[in-house]
């Protein structure tokens, strides 16, 4: 059975109240809203907790979920909202996804940027520069960072992306070219560092 | 196409872009080293984020909410 039809056969079960065949639909996505949500969140255990709360709201709203999008890609949805929510609560990092974006410096406007592509891909400093990219990652605005995950941690097209964030499809391509400029900058000074010692 | 046109933002959504658009910059690359090391940088940046992607959830948490999923009560 192809995916699509796999999937559109497990929905119809999951809506017909079939909880393993809402599992069997839903578990692929575990992993993915996991890293998302470790991602959006501070805490582990705030992340797990979007975790959960976003299946169980998935199974709670399934007789909703009208099969527009992929259902992974709804996941996504709901975890980014139930994100929010728990943010909101703790009063914490609140911010909205089409907030303006602040300019950043590092444009490597002055200097020429070094080529770092072929050290950045050999095993070890491929290694360390997924370290150095992780912290990256947890300094981007939350709204860059959330599209990064989605796009390539997650590999969501960008048009799932859009639809999951219910942002216009330019939107979302600028902010992941932004976010992706800035993560390139953060290792081409990782890099350039390295070099220098 | 020059180096003002092939802006930051373009350079970094390069890996997305229509194979004919792509032509259009890969001209302009043959003859700058500047934008083709940034074009480098960046996708061997997306590659290193994409490397990310390996890690998941806790074999313990998942089975807890499995069990969740097919026991909880519709409310």
């Amino acid at each position: 059975m192809e995916e699509a039809e796999l999937e559109a056969s497990l929905l119809e079960k999951a809506q017909a109240g079939d909880r393993e065949a809402f599992w069997e639909l839903a578990a692929p996505s575990v992993d993915p809203i996991y890293r998302l949500a470790r991602r959006l969140m501070k805490t582990e255990e705030d992340a797990e907790d979007v975790v959960q709360e976003s299946f169980l709201k998935a199974l709670d709203k399934i007789g909703e979920f009208q099969g527009k999008s992929r259902f992974n890609t709804w996941l996504h949805r709901i975890a980014v909202n139930q994100g929010l929510m728990k943010m909101r609560k703790r009063r914490s990092d609140v911010f909205s996804l089409d907030a303006p974006i602040k300019g950043e410096n590092g444009d490597g406007k002055a200097m020429d940027p070094i080529d770092f592509s072929e050290s950045a891909l050999d095993e070890l400093q491929s290694r360390e520069a997924a370290g150095v990219l992780e912290t990256a990652l947890e300094d981007l605005p939350i709204d860059l960072r959330t599209i990064v995950v989605m796009r390539d941690i997650n590999r969501l097209s960008n048009d799932e992306v859009a639809q999951a964030l219910e942002l216009p499809l330019g939107a979302v391509k600028w902010r992941l070219h932004r976010a992706r400029s800035i993560l390139r900058d953060r290792l081409g000074e990782y890099f350039a560092e390295r070099i220098g010692t | 196409m020059n180096c003002h046109e092939l802006s930051k933002e373009l350079i970094a959504g390069y890996v997305d872009l229509a194979p004919d658009v792509r032509r259009e910059i890969d001209e302009h690359l043959r003859t700058c080293d500047r934008c083709r090391i940034q074009i480098q940088n960046t996708v061997a940046t997306i590659r290193i984020t994409e490397q990310l992607g390996s890690t998941g959830a806790r074999r313990e948490m998942i089975i807890r909410l499995q069990q969740k999923i097919i026991r909880v009560k519709r409310g």
